[in-house]
């Protein structure tokens, strides 16, 4: 039988179905037991959820066309050799 | 515009043809992303500097570029390459163990805390009153708080996690990208879960960071 302490271990492998049907099995029927487990599973499952939405950076247009800009000049000197 | 937009047909054969506009609109919306990765792989001084030779083979590579992957994947494997590249010129390196980014990331003493002697938890989990991932997004200091503390991961975890739970590539991919193992990366990352997961118990039981 599974404890609390194995299932932190192995709730990104359950998440990701990244385990035997068996261990899953034993996985989910402790869930089924235990309050605790369901609400870190569930938690962690809101937070990877979360992750892809988090605001990722940008370059300013103006960073961008200069680093464009350099690049270029540095493709046309490797090509003059 | 999204990831997305940049892995279409129209956008790829624009890339292809040279067309500067649609390079320096990828330039924007990928550099500092690639620059936190390099970050990870290389000394800090040395990102910036492998991203910009990165940009310059993507450019000259792009017109045979043969959608064996994603643009992204491609992009951050270029990236792992031009670090290599820099460490080999460079001795400013960044090595890091794995070993030791799990002896020393605060996840085992957590688990110690978190449970007693026979396996269950010491104390329940903390309730979160913010329970969707919405709310949570409408948490401007939260986003503050995950950022800094995703820059605070060990590097090995922090390139697993940016890779697969922001940029949501594949772990087979990831694998190749940083030359993992499927163990290793499943490990790191769920370790790097885990402390994130302790920020946002913290912020939901006390309302900051």
């Amino acid at each position: 039988m599974l404890k609390c302490h194995d299932i932190a271990h192995l709730a990104s492998d359950y998440l990701e179905r990244q385990m035997s049907l068996r261990a899953r099995l034993a996985l989910a029927l402790h869930l089924l037991l235990c309050g605790k487990c369901r609400a870190f599973i569930q938690q962690l499952r809101i937070a990877l959820a979360l992750y892809p939405q988090l605001k990722r950076p940008v370059l300013p247009p103006e960073q961008a066309q200069a680093l464009t800009a350099q690049v270029l000049r540095k493709a046309a000197e490797h090509r003059a050799g | 515009m999204n990831d997305s937009w940049f892995e279409t047909d129209t956008t790829l054969a624009a890339l292809r043809a040279g067309d500067t506009a649609v390079f320096t609109q990828l330039v924007a919306h990928y550099h500092r992303r690639l620059v936190t990765f390099a970050a990870t792989l290389v000394a800090t001084a040395l990102a910036e500097e492998a991203v910009q030779d990165a940009w310059l083979a993507v450019w000259r590579t792009l017109p045979g570029f043969a959608e064996r992957a994603t643009l992204k994947t491609w992009l951050y494997t270029i990236v792992r390459n031009s670090c290599l590249h820099c460490l080999r010129r460079d001795k400013r390196l960044r090595t890091v163990a794995i070993d030791a980014e799990l002896h020393h990331d605060g996840i085992d003493g957590w688990f110690a805390a978190a449970f007693a002697a026979d396996g269950a938890w010491s104390q329940a989990p903390p309730i979160w009153h913010l329970h969707s991932p919405e709310a949570l997004l409408e948490e401007q200091q939260l986003q503050n708080c995950l950022a800094q503390h995703i820059d605070g991961l060990p590097a090995l975890q922090r390139s697993v996690f940016q890779l697969r739970d922001i940029e949501q590539l594949p772990m087979a991919e990831i694998c190749n990208i940083l030359e993992l193992s499927a163990s290793n990366a499943r490990v790191l990352l769920h370790r790097a879960r885990l402390r994130l997961q302790r920020v946002i118990d913290h912020y939901q039981e006390t309302g900051e960071c």
